[in-house]
Formats: structure tokens, sequence, C-alpha cells
């Protein structure tokens, strides 16, 4: 029904597109995958008319569209699932889920604002089973909550197709099973969806065909019935990776954190843990569970209202980041964009922010010494820039995220703590990233790793903490953890039939 | 998603050679370019002379604005300058009259400065209000005080003033006069300004402290994330300002020999214009003193120009205006279409 | 431990209905203050005379909050409109010269009031086109303006005697006298438009998430543009009550009321739960500014001690609503 013929498209210095071709058939959930870089969101923007294509035709139910503007896409029914959550926090439920398709009353356009918190909170719950009151702020919901209306909002629109781009980075295993029935439903109403991702399993899970690019051309569409994972990273990075887990290392019996008796005033409590040098430490749980919270907690004990936290034997006591670094810790949090770095400075500026002191003398800051780490960091990394002075922001997620760890490298840390190191990382950089962290395990330091992704949870750690409502139920240890292992025993408090939302 | 990474040194056109941006620099070249035109059209303009007295009369503009880029870089505003000058003026020369020596004056009126710093400092940091609202309360409260101590606006004239103080803005470091009579008069407070502005650049650019200060003015729960004492530097960015500007203020009344009260406002918008301004020399738009000094030499190349030139003072306030506007859309198109 | 989370989270509640109307407790405070001083501050005839002083910088206040919404709250590339206090002045400056020069008052004003929608449309130019940031981009207005009021005003006082402006200074309708009348119908306009609208809904999105708003088929640059001019309106329709009263132009009334507008503007997210920029908030703030000069003059507060009085209360008034600010930031 939609198809996009021989799209070129070119960016200064850069051929981001050439000549793709992609088809969407009617009903279909079309896997889209690549790694960064390869051009699946130049495509998909250009199919969101933010981006023009400099050759090629786009066609759309057989007939040939002319001008590809926002207007038109609007009108032939296409709509976008963003990856980045575009809300506004201060508007309420209603307001964001009507934003730009209000119903109007009168010529004045005016609101009855009543009315619609009410009929908000009827079209949610009917078209994705969202139960939440239409007065109530975007801010105040969970992410799962607010990608959920955001996908209400396209279906109010009666689309025919529905762009989905990697609408699983940030939920929960949990959420992210509620989507995928909301997509089969949609499915069976006849929307054709494509569906971006890197979480191949999932692509494996509910796509019907797959197209893969890579350096901006495609490789292939191929339909999904037995293709395994191997296949399709082969596909997406044109070489075998032979395994992206290499052997675990033994971590050694020194224990370098120590987590006592560990409670937060809301998120979690009585969390008993440690960490020996050497060693990868793995936390899941599902959403909510308070596993997030615990690595910001350790790091700057933020919402700590009792117990203790040890680095090598000593107590860190109340720490700002500040002294945290001093002691030995790196927090690589999970909003990389936000809270890992910063956006305006270069990278050189970013690698070197956490470890200022270690390139200076007294507090002037030594640029020759400076430069010269930061090139070793770069090589070791392989971070792709241009040189050093390159705004970070206009590197790729992979390369960010690798300009985060080596500012922790940079300032010596024993113990890294990892919080979703890998969301929205392709599967190259993801891979460099897993022998990194493997990597430095080696040397000595200790990892404790958060993640929702059981694949690398489980082809990291050396041991791996399940928390449930705030605690840690389960420990899994040894070789031979499987992911299914691990998900049971996430759900664990579930068999007791409780609902694992905590407020 | 990434954005394909552009090559900068490739096909970006002409605004790029030899990874130089052009685009960067339209308020440098606009700076050149009145100059010339200045010279072409009176001869006095480009004479030692008059190139003597337009760094003199910026010499204090500079102060203000390169204290006020400290705040500027840290993300904040600070509208305050404006009174940080002019009690840094007020309590000098009110202990001056008091019959203090020109040392513990100085140090009195820079203590003024810093406690408006620390003052605004604490709200911005400890209740997390917008400093725009801060220093504009400030400003209000400061501007009262001044009333409240002149009785209602006198300004206070000090005879016999402190030869020392008097130095601080009246004093030249070079004086030469030519054999046609004429005067070139480099004032001492060109280097006050150039020594200050050297330090500060200095700081910004090559300490921990500037560093870390510009991550927080980008981003500020990253920066704390990663170590930057993200309330203490901005309360040392406030101080850092408002000594600076009261040390401005007390130069100002030196010029006077008198302390005029409200007289901060003139330099308030200037400042944050010039500040503004030297921003757009930086690839990420930061507050930079290079920029900044640019920015406090256009305003006196302009103001200097424009009285030369003989045009007439509402005109010149017109082209002043209308200069700048084009300047920054100059600016901004060209930046654009690159 | 279930007990204690939740009496915790009922104390929260409480704490947040309180904050919610922290802005209205302080202004309500300081209301009573002055009525136990003076005992002419609550009478009908003061105030009266306390909205006829507050409604040119009310009516402004309100332009200037649409500003600050559509603009985000970014301290230095958030929206700002520092041309404000100097529109409203040129404005008076030019219906009060063409006036003098035997214009009509309704020719005058219609010049003077498509100088500012040129000036709105300007602003919004140079900040939605050309991307300068706000701040800079109005404050290069700003001047530009000084130096045209100079031109017009020859720097003088210019006195204006038109029936039309004594019937605006001195006449009532149903009681109210006619400023009020302006003030009440530039506020309500601005209260729909921003709060009852689905153009409202749209400003506030583009403050809050202009990538959002784009997404959502919103026109960013059409809405800013919008916000712009409608401040340049409401500078000019100020300009009438300004002109009215000081019967023509004086010098620097635009750099004066500048910082009073700033003021009313960003002080109006005190009387929002969310602490967001408002139409009633910018409002009440203008009133409560109005509120403190006509107070602190009934009870014989030395003048020069007013401005200082009033930022010390201003900064108090904001500084209580900061808690529940800093809980908007970790939810969002």
């Amino acid at each position: 029904m939609l198809e996009m013929v021989n799209i070129n498209k070119s960016f200064p210095g850069v051929r981001a597109l050439q000549d793709v071709t992609f088809q969407l058939r009617d009903g279909e959930i079309h896997g889209l995958i690549g790694e960064n870089g390869a051009g699946k969101s130049t495509l998909m923007k250009i199919l969101a008319g933010i981006y023009h294509h400099d050759h090629g035709e786009i066609r759309f139910q057989g007939s040939k569209q002319g001008r590809w503007t926002a207007r038109v896409i609007e009108r032939l029914g296409i709509q976008f699932i963003h990856q980045e959550r575009h809300v506004v926090p201060y508007l309420t439920v209603a307001e964001s889920l009507f934003l730009g398709i209000e119903p109007t009353y009168s010529p004045l356009k005016l609101i009855n604002r009543r009315n619609l918190e009410k009929q908000a909170s009827k079209v949610l719950q009917e078209k994705v089973g969202l139960v939440v009151e239409g007065n109530k702020l975007v801010g105040e919901l969970t992410v799962g909550e607010q990608q959920l209306v955001q996908i209400c909002r396209a279906l109010l629109q009666n689309p025919k197709v529905i762009v989905f781009d990697e609408p699983t980075a940030v939920l929960a295993k949990r959420e992210a099973n509620r989507l995928f029935e909301i997509i089969r439903e949609l499915q069976k109403n006849k929307i054709a969806i494509i569906y971006i991702s890197h979480y191949f399993g999932e692509i494996i899970d509910i796509c019907d065909r797959i197209t893969v690019l890579r350096n901006g051309q495609k490789v292939d569409t191929v339909g999904i019935e037995g293709l395994t994972i191997e296949d399709m990273v082969q596909m997406t990075v044109g070489r075998e990776i032979v395994d992206q887990f290499s052997e675990k290392n033994q971590s050694t019996d020194e224990v370098l954190l120590e987590v006592k008796d560990l409670t937060h005033k809301t998120d979690f409590r009585h969390v008993d843990f440690s960490v020996r040098k050497g060693e990868i430490v793995g936390i899941t749980g599902l959403m909510g569970s308070g596993h997030t919270s615990l690595g910001m907690s350790i790091y700057d004990h933020y919402g700590v209202v009792n117990g203790v936290v040890q680095l090598e034997g000593k107590p860190l006591g109340r720490l700002k980041p500040e002294g945290a670094i001093a002691k030995g810790i790196g927090y690589v949090p999970e909003d990389r964009r936000n809270l890992g770095i910063v956006q305006d400075l270069s990278v050189r500026e970013n690698i070197t922010l956490a470890s200022l002191k270690r390139v200076s003398r007294g507090s002037v800051i030594n640029q020759k010494a400076e430069k010269q780490k930061v090139a070793s960091l770069i090589e070791r990394l392989a971070i792709r820039t241009p040189n050093q002075e390159e705004p970070v922001n206009f590197l790729s997620g992979g390369n960010q995220q690798k300009v985060v760890i080596s500012k922790w490298l940079s300032s010596g840390a024993k113990l890294y703590i990892l919080n979703q190191p890998t969301a929205a990382v392709d599967v190259g950089a993801k891979a460099e990233i897993y022998s990194l962290i493997h990597e430095l395990a080696k040397e000595g330091a200790g990892i404790l790793l958060i993640s929702q992704d059981l694949q690398e949870l489980v082809g990291l750690s050396n041991r791996i903490l399940v928390m449930f409502r705030g605690e840690i139920i389960d420990e899994l240890e040894g070789s031979n953890v499987t992911t299914d292992q691990v998900l049971v025993s996430m759900m664990g408090g579930e068999q007791n039939g409780t609902d694992d939302k905590i407020s | 998603m990434s954005k394909p990474i552009m090559k900068t040194t490739v096909q970006t056109g002409n605004w790029v050679k030899n990874g130089v941006d052009v685009t960067r620099y339209t308020t440098v070249i606009a700076l050149i370019g009145v100059t010339i035109l200045f010279s072409l059209i009176s001869p006095s303009f480009f004479t030692a002379t008059n190139i003597a007295n337009i760094f003199s009369q910026s010499a204090i503009l500079a102060l203000v604005a390169i204290g006020l880029c400290f705040v500027v870089a840290s993300g904040g505003i600070d509208l305050s300058v404006a009174v940080s000058f002019d009690l840094g003026a007020m309590t000098a020369i009110m202990a001056l009259q008091a019959g203090m020596g020109w040392i513990p004056a100085i140090l009195l009126g820079l203590l003024a400065g810093a406690i408006i710093g620390l003052f605004n400092g604490f709200f911005v940091v400890k209740l997390n209000i917008t400093p725009f609202l801060v220093t504009l309360a400030t400003l209000f409260i400061g501007e009262s005080v001044q009333k409240i101590f002149t009785k209602g606006g006198e300004p206070i004239f000090l005879t016999g003033m402190d030869e020392m103080y008097k130095f601080l803005g009246r004093g030249s470091a070079l004086l030469i006069y030519t054999a046609d009579g004429g005067r070139i008069d480099f004032k001492f407070s060109i280097i006050l300004a150039v020594v200050l502005a050297a330090v500060a650049y200095f700081i910004l650019t090559r300490t921990i402290f500037g560093r870390q200060l510009f991550a927080l003015g980008s981003q500020k729960e990253a920066s704390y994330l990663s170590g930057v004492p993200v309330k203490r530097y901005t309360v040392y960015a406030f101080v850092l300002s408002g000594v600076i500007c009261a040390f401005a203020g007390m130069v100002g009344s030196s010029v006077l020999a008198a302390y005029t009260p409200l007289s901060g406002r003139y330099y308030l918008m200037d400042a944050i214009g010039a500040v503004f301004i030297g921003s757009t020399l930086n690839r990420q738009g930061q507050a930079n003193i290079s920029g900044t000094l640019i920015g406090v030499l256009f305003f006196g190349v302009l103001a200097n120009g424009l009285n030369l030139v003989g045009i007439n003072f509402y005109w010149q306030s017109v082209a002043r205006g209308l200069l700048i506007f084009l300047i920054l859309g100059l600016n901004s198109y060209i930046s654009q279409k690159s | 431990m279930e007990q204690t989370t939740k009496s915790v989270n009922t104390k929260a509640i409480d704490f947040r209905y309180l904050l919610k109307y922290s802005g209205y407790f302080a202004f309500f405070i300081v209301a009573l203050f002055f009525a136990i001083q003076s005992s002419t501050f609550l009478t009908p005839k003061n105030i009266i005379n306390l909205l006829v002083q507050s409604s040119p910088l009310g009516i402004v206040a309100c332009g200037m909050a649409s500003v600050l919404i559509g603009g985000g709250n970014h301290v230095i590339r958030g929206g700002i409109d520092l041309s404000l206090g100097n529109n409203l002045a040129l404005n008076v400056a030019v219906t009060a010269v063409l006036i003098n020069g035997g214009s009509s008052f309704i020719a005058a004003f219609g010049i003077a009031f498509l100088c500012s929608v040129l000036i709105g449309i300007i602003n919004a130019f140079a900040i939605v086109k050309l991307k300068i940031i706000p701040l800079l981009g109005t404050l290069s207005m700003m001047y530009l303006l000084q130096g045209i009021i100079l031109l017009v005003s020859n720097n003088k006082v210019v006195s204006v005697n038109d029936p039309i402006l004594i019937f605006i200074a001195n006449n009532a309708f149903i009681g109210l006298p006619i400023p009020i009348w302006i003030f009440t119908f530039v506020g309500l306009i601005f209260y729909v438009v921003h709060h009852q609208s689905v153009f409202g809904n749209w400003v506030y999105a583009v403050g809050g998430n202009p990538l959002a708003a784009r997404t959502a088929g919103i026109n960013v640059s059409k809405a800013l543009t919008l916000t712009y001019v409608m401040a340049a309106i409401t500078a000019a329709i100020a300009s009438i009550l300004v002109t009215a009263r000081l019967s023509g132009s004086v010098p620097g009334v635009g750099d004066i009321m500048l910082l009073d507008i700033m003021l009313a503007g960003l002080m109006s997210a005190i009387f929002s739960r969310l602490s967001v920029p408002n139409i009633p908030g910018a409002i009440l703030s203008a009133i409560f500014v109005g509120m403190l000069s006509n107070g602190f003059t009934l009870i014989n507060v030395p003048t020069y001690w007013v401005y200082a009085i009033k930022g010390a209360l201003i900064l108090a008034a904001v500084s209580i609503t900061t808690a529940q600010q800093r809980r908007m930031i970790r939810n969002v």
C-alpha cells in the first residue's frame, strides 16, 4: 500500500540514502532494522516530511504522490510514534491527547475542558486500555503511560499506517508486552505498521517481514519465518559477530562495594548486597521495582533514609557526586541526552569533566596533558568523532555513551554503576560496549549493571540480583542462568496475585 | 538515532576556510567595517588621540560586562550589576568621606559587591528562583537603598579625594603630547580593564572552575552527576559578578570624583548587549571574554564615531539600535545559510 | 511501612493544596496588612484608584505573559520581550505628537497602533526566522525604539489636550472608570485565548516542548509570531491609558515601565499550581505591584523605601512557591 521507490538523499559530505526501495503491504507489521547511521531514521524522516528526498518517489495505495508534505501525510493517514517522548509535562492528559486535533465546539475554538477530560479518559480506556484521569498531568505519568497517550492520539486520527520508532527502548518488559498486544490489535484492524527497533528478539516476535538497511543502502527485505537473531545481526553489521559476550571473568574475593540495609524513602528498602573486585553484578526487576533508583542512591545518597554503603571497607556516608567520584565511583545514567552528556561541550570537555584535577596543576588545567589523555581514550574506546573539539551532541548515541563511559575511565573509577548502558544503542556499538565492560572487570573494577535487557544481563553478569517491589527477592548465580529464569524470577511476586505497581 | 555526522571541513561552502568558521565573526567584521566607515567620513576618528578616547570611555563598560560574563556563563542572568556598580561606589565614597584610606575604602566597596552577589546566589541556589526575578528584586532593593542613604538621590561629591583613589579612573597610563598640541591619553582604567579581562579569560578557559562553570551553564543536572559543585559555583559566579561590578562602580566614581545614585542602570543594558553580542562569536553561543570585549568596543566605537561624524544625538540612538539589529540579523542569517 | 507512606502522602497533598494558593495567600496577607494600617485602603474609592493605576501595567503584563508562555522557561534562551516598555512609550509619543500636529485621536492612535504591530512582527521575525535568542533580539529592538522615541518626542514632554483622552481619563461607565473597563476587557480576552481556547493549549505546548508541538502538527512559528504580536498590541492598548493619565508623553516612561512589566510577567508563575506563567497570575501580579505602591503611599512610607520593600516582598512571595517548583522538576 505504501511504496518508497529508489529514494536518494544526500547531506553535505554524506550520502545518507542510496536507491532505497521500501514496500509496505496492507495490514502487515514490517520491521526496519540497521545500525545507527544506516539510514533508518533518514528514511522515516523523509516519510514524515521532515526531510525531502533528492530523487525517487513515494506511492500510496498505488498512486504516485507529488509533493510529500506534512499535510498530505496527515490526510493519507500516516502516523508516527517517535522515539523521543514528545511530551509537554505540564499539560494535562486530555490536553496532550487532543493536542493539535482538538474537537472544538465553536468557531472561536473554545475548549470545554471538563468535557474534554471526560472524553479523554474514556477514549484512552477504550483504545489502549489505559485507566487515567483526564486532568492528570502528563509529567506525572510513567514513560509507558505517556507512550500510550501518544499512541491513542495517533489512533484518534484514523490512521492507515503507524510508524513506531524504538518504542520499547524505555519500557519495562511488562509495558512492552502490553504494547505488543496493542500492535497486534491494530494489525487486526487493517492498520499497517512500520516497526523500528534494535531489539531483534521483539522484531522476531511481532513482525511479518523485515527490511534491513546498511550504510544508506537496502540489504534486503525478507519474511520473518526461520530468521534467527544471528541472521539479523549478520545482515545489519555485514559480518558475523561471533559472540557478543566473551567468557566471563573469574571475580576476585576482595569485596569492593558493600551495601547494608539500604532503604529509600519510597523506592526500595532493606537492600543488602556486595560487589567484589572484577565482578559484574546485574540488577533487574519490573518497572518500579526500585532497581533504577538504587543505582542513583548509591551514587549520591538521594532519598536514602537508612542503611550503609561501604567502598573498600570504608563507609561512604552522605556524599554528593563530587565526593563519590573522588572515592572512585562512576555513574552512567539512564537518560544519556540530559544527564549523561553535557550537550554544549566538546567531546574533550565531556570526557575530562569529572577528572579535571587529574590533568591540572593546582586548579589550572594542563591542556597538553588533557589532550593526550583524551586522545588515548578516544583511541581505546574507538569513539568515532572527527576530532576532540566536536560538540558531543553531533555524535551518534553509541558514541555518546562511549564518551560517558570514558569520563569514568578518565577519573579512574573502581566501581562503575551502569544504568541501562545500551538503551537505544546500535548492535555494533553495543558489542563494543560489552567488551569494554568486560575489559574493565578484568582489570579489577567492580561493575553494577542495572538493566532491563535480559540478554545482556545474562551474557555479562557473574551474578544477577532480582528486585521486586523495592526488595531483592532473588539472586541468580553461575554461568548457566537463562533469560527465562530471570524473567520468571522477576515476575516472582506476581504469583501471589498482587499488583506489581507500587505507589 | 544519529544524524549523519557532518564533516565540517567539506561542503559547508565558502564560509568555512581552513577550519575557521567565518560565520561566527560577523560582529568582528562589522566592527572593522564601522571603524573604516567612520575613518573615511571623519578625519579625526582614526587618530591616536581619539582611539585613546574610545578605549578610555569603554573601560568601565568593559569591567561591568566582564563581571556579567561569569553569571551568563553559568546559565543565569544578573540585572543587579547596576546596583553592585552603584553600591560599590557609594560604599567606597562614603568610606573615603569618613576619612578612611583608599585601600580600606576599596575593600569595603568590593565587600558591598560580594554581599549583593551572595544575596543573589542564596535565592537562586537555595530557593531555586529564576535569576531574572531574583536579580530584578535586588535591583529594586538596591536602588531604594541608595535613595534612602542619599535622601532621595543627591550625589555625594568628594572634595579632596584621595590621590590614589582618584588615579583609578582619572590617572593616565600613557600620556603623550603631540607636536601640534594634541593629547593622547590612555587612561589607567584601560589597564585595569585589560588586566581584569586577561584574568577572567584565564579563569574561564584554563581553570577547573571555568570549565565546570560552562558545563553547569549548559546542563545543570548532567554537570551535577559529573561531580560539578553546581550550587557553590553558581554562588561564586554571582559573587564574582558583584565584586567586579562594584569595582567598576568605584572606577566610575573616581572619574566623576563623586558618587551619583542610580548611575549603574546606564550600563546595565549595554553590558547585557555586549555579553550576548559576544556570545555570537562562540560556536555554541556561550558567553566569552574576547567576544564580550568586541561587543564593548562596538558600543564604544559607535558612540564615539556617531558623535564625531556630527550626527545629532537623537539620530545616534536610532543609528545605534538599527546597526545592532542589522548585525545580529545578518549574523543569524549567514550562520543559518551555511 | 505502608502506614507511614500513607500518612506522608496525605500530608503532601494538604501541603500541595496550600502551595497551590500560596500566591493568592501572599496577596491576601499584604492586602490585609494595608487594610489594618490604613482605614482608607479598603474604601471603594481607593480600590478603584488602585485598579486604575494598575491598568496599563496589567494590560502589558498579559502580553508579556503570552511571550513567556510561548517561549519556555529557559533563563537565557526562553521567551521574553524587553522592547515592550519602549513599544508602549513610542506609542504614547507618536499619539501625542500626532494629536498636537492636528490629527484626530483615532488617526493618531491608528498610526501608533500600526507601529506597535510592526514592532511585534519584526521581533517575531528576528526570533522565529533569524533565530536570534529573544533576550538579545528584543534588547536590540529596545535600543532602536529608544532612539526613535527621542526623535519623535524630541526628548521633551508633549502635552495633549484631546477630548477623547480626557474622556477616558475622567469618565466612568456603570460606576467604574473607563481604564478599568479596558483592563477587564483585555484581561478577559487574554484569559479566554490562553486558558479556554485551543490556541492557548498550543502556545503552552510550544513553550513546554517545541518538538512535541511540532510533531502534533502545530505551526510553532506561527504560534510564536502571534505571541509577540499580541504582546505588542497590549503595549499599544496600554499606551492609550498612559497617554490619558499623563495627558501626553513624558520621556523615559518606557524604561521605567519595563522592569515592572518583566516583574509582573515573571511573577505570574507564583499564581499557578505548576509554576508556569499564566494570565490570571499576570493580572494579579500587576495589581499586587500597584497595591504595594498605593498602600505604602497611604501609610506614609517614604517613597525611597517603597522599592526596597517591594523588592523584598516580591522575593518573599516568590520564595514561598519554590518547594513546589522543585517537586515538579523531579517529576518531569
